[in-house]
């Protein structure tokens, strides 16, 4: 089964932090935070996870607050793989 | 064939008594009252390749049978710590990594689950116990990662006392419950053991 998620990365830890803390006190989101994958090597260690359905809420919110994020990607897993694309 | 008397010995008492009484015969009967105990023995039962039976009694009493079966004989002469590999398991024991900030801790564990999906050879196991098992449980932001461990093969495991302890027992989400006779037999017999803490 193939599952499609977005990825956000961040120049800096403490941003990856509040802005997943933000996301998950709006209560309509899921995101998680993974560790940024070597496939990407981008910005900081941690990156936050969201359905991709969510990526224009999401974006709207982070400018909405002012949060800075470095790039987004779009992640497909299959089973335990997962490929990265960065987000045009 | 031994009969064993494990009325009132709450888990994993009777599962110890079954063991031990196995090393000096090929079929025991355990009788047992702890709700638990019949899932617990049914468990070693699979893991061993003992046949396994169990007869409902009065009073809330189960009569369980195991029986060694020539399966259950060549597994035990063919285990060996030696050729594992590159097998490993993972403990998780808290649900929060290192220590030094609880806040970032809880998200280096979220950073360390979500690697261990992408690893290249994945773990036998997961055990979770004590803060551990919160991973296990609905509402868990780790649900997604583990069920996918879980598809690829990875048996996901939680120690049933902390889930009791915690109140989490009817809210395991992913994986199986297990009890400390199981967690220590599997970590005593895998050479490595990876652990985030």
């Amino acid at each position: 089964m193939e599952q499609k998620f977005g990825l956000l990365t961040f120049s800096t830890t403490h941003q990856a932090i509040s802005t997943n803390e933000l996301l998950k006190s709006k209560q309509e989101f899921e995101t998680s935070i993974i560790s940024t994958p070597g496939k990407i090597s981008a910005g900081c260690g941690m990156s936050v996870r969201f359905n991709y359905s969510d990526k224009d809420a999401i974006l709207k919110l982070l400018a909405d607050e002012n949060l800075q994020f470095q790039n987004i990607y779009v992640g497909t897993r299959v089973g335990v793989r997962i490929t990265y694309e960065l987000d045009d | 064939m031994e009969k064993i008397n494990a009325l009132d010995k709450v888990c994993p008492a009777p599962i110890i008594m079954a063991k031990k009484a196995l090393k000096k015969t090929d079929e025991v009967e355990i009788l047992v009252n702890d709700d638990m105990a019949p899932q617990n023995l049914k468990k070693l039962a699979d893991q061993k390749s003992y046949d396994y039976d169990v007869k409902n009694g009065e009073n809330n009493q189960f009569t369980v049978t195991l029986k060694k079966t020539e399966k259950s004989h060549d597994q035990a002469e063919s285990s060996s710590l030696n050729d594992q590999g590159n097998a490993y398991i993972v403990v998780i024991n808290t649900d929060i990594m290192g220590h030094g900030d609880d806040t970032l801790g809880r998200n280096l564990l979220h950073g360390f689950v979500s690697s261990l999906t992408e690893q290249d050879v994945l773990p036998d196991k997961i055990l979770c116990y004590n803060g551990g098992v919160k991973l296990l449980v609905e509402g868990s932001d780790y649900l997604t990662d583990l069920k996918a461990l879980e598809e690829a093969g990875v048996k996901v495991m939680g120690c049933g006392a902390c889930l009791d302890y915690f109140n989490l027992k009817d809210k395991l989400a992913v994986g199986t419950i297990t009890n400390m006779f199981s967690i220590v037999e599997m970590m005593r017999q895998q050479n490595r053991i990876v652990r985030p803490d």
